[in-house]
């Protein structure tokens, strides 16, 4: 009874000091947690964000979201609060916010400095900024980032630990010549032009096609499109994390004088080459082909490069410059 | 009298073997430089291989040469027979298969009677290595 009594008094006080350590022990950390947000067009609807809040505390508390709209000078020119939510380490708490796209997204991007913030004290729990940009379309030259890369501006974003983590688009560019270097005039082999794209999701373009020079008329089975340009579809393949053009997978070719078709004609064979007209390497040499990729990407960009054609050999004809020669003699 | 006739067939005989002399230089000239063009023409360029190594399409090249040699000699042989072996050049062995890239043409042409002009020719098809 008497030991009892001697530690009573230390127990009291355990209690007593108890709600101070778990307010005041250790620092809250909160994590944001949202699903991805965006691309938006230039003053689009304003958009309904969703974010997940969880605290490491103990303690429940009431917080809200509030984001502050700034211009380039940094003046706020209008805010918005989300609803509140309570959160604890043992419960989770989702607050719902307007971006104000429509008044504030523009061409110059709309820079947001958003609070997590404690309605009960109005302390400022968390804070930080993000700049988000509407999808514009550009138009590129890829020759000009040969071996370097675009990157868009950010569009999309996504609340994540303790901040936010934008997000744009990235085109990664391998040897982006301005000629066609062919060791053999035989087929036109385009798969040379390659890149990588980052972003949320895989790459999409809305066209491809290659323009084949008019200097001659070897490429008459060809259609040419309103504008008379003869001009060859592309399609852009992915393989691994890189995308090349491709020429269509279903040709059609005069197995005599290797003209090309992109519809059917009768006495063509199928192939997937892009065969280049017998006997015209020097017609063809230096003559200049077009490659348009339109529409790629959420910004809708465009691509356009023009490439001179280079080629060492034909396939066929003089040994001293081909890849391949008849020869011949007497059998004695 | 019999030295004229004697003398009037040594003239036919002579103008007989100008002739002979002559259509065999014209068939000897003729096949000696038949056109390479007729054996590129002879095979295929459309295939579905990446670098697939080059061959003569058979009937492609049995034709051509048929065409080519029957429509130039026919002035000067009454018949002419063609016949082809295909060979690897690695080994000279026969080509059984569809793709060879080697031949020998056997042209046998009747010039008069049974006096035949005779020769064989071979042609392959080689890959150079410019090193480019």
């Amino acid at each position: 009874m008497l030991m009892k009594n001697k530690y009573s008094w230390l127990v009291a006080l355990l209690f007593l000091l108890m709600p101070l350590t778990l307010s005041a022990g250790s620092i809250n950390k909160y994590q944001l947690s949202s699903s991805i947000y965006g691309p938006f067009k230039k003053h689009c609807d304003n958009q309904n964000l969703q974010i997940d809040i969880s605290s490491s505390s103990l303690i429940e508390q009431n917080v809200y979201f509030l984001f502050k709209i700034t211009d380039d000078n940094n003046i706020v020119v209008a805010q918005s609060k989300s609803t509140n939510a309570v959160i604890s380490k043992f419960k989770n708490g989702k607050v719902s916010i307007n971006l104000l796209t429509q008044a504030y997204l523009n061409d110059n991007g709309m820079n947001v400095l958003f609070y997590l913030i404690d309605s009960n004290s109005s302390n400022n729990l968390l804070s930080s900024s993000f700049q988000v940009f509407p999808i514009k379309s550009n138009t590129y030259n890829p020759i000009e980032y040969s071996q370097s890369h675009i990157f868009e501006y950010s569009t999309s974003f996504k609340f994540a630990n303790s901040g936010i983590i934008t997000y744009q688009e990235k085109y990664i560019f391998n040897d982006f010549f301005d000629y066609f270097l062919i060791d053999t005039y035989y087929r036109l082999l385009i798969n040379q032009y390659c890149f990588s794209y980052q972003y949320i999701n895989d790459l999409t373009y809305r066209k491809a096609y290659l323009i084949l020079p008019d200097s001659f008329d070897n490429f008459c089975y060809i259609e040419t499109d309103n504008y008379g340009q003869i001009v060859v579809p592309l399609s852009l393949i992915k393989d691994n994390d890189k995308y090349s053009l491709s020429f269509p997978s279903m040709m059609y070719v005069n197995p005599n004088t290797l003209e090309m078709s992109i519809t059917k004609i009768s006495g063509f064979s199928i192939t997937s080459y892009f065969y280049l007209p017998i006997n015209h390497l020097k017609d063809l040499s230096e003559s200049t082909f077009t490659f348009v990729i339109e529409g790629l990407g959420y910004a809708q960009s465009n691509f356009i490069w023009t490439a001179s054609f280079l080629a060492y050999q034909g396939l066929i004809g003089p040994c001293s410059n081909s890849n391949y020669c008849i020869v011949g003699g007497i059998v004695l | 009298m019999i030295v004229a006739f004697l003398s009037l067939l040594a003239v036919l005989l002579s103008f007989q073997l100008f002739t002979i002399t002559t259509d065999l230089t014209v068939i000897n000239r003729v096949v000696i430089t038949t056109p390479l063009a007729l054996f590129e023409t002879s095979i295929p360029l459309v295939t579905n291989e990446e670098n697939a190594p080059l061959y003569f399409d058979k009937r492609t090249l049995e034709d051509n040469l048929s065409i080519y040699y029957t429509d130039t000699l026919d002035k000067y042989t009454k018949k002419i027979s063609l016949d082809f072996y295909y060979y690897h050049q690695e080994d000279d062995s026969y080509c059984i298969d569809d793709k060879c890239n080697a031949v020998e043409v056997d042209i046998s042409a009747t010039i008069i009677f049974n006096f035949l002009y005779h020769r064989v020719m071979f042609y392959e098809i080689k890959e150079n290595a410019h090193g480019y």
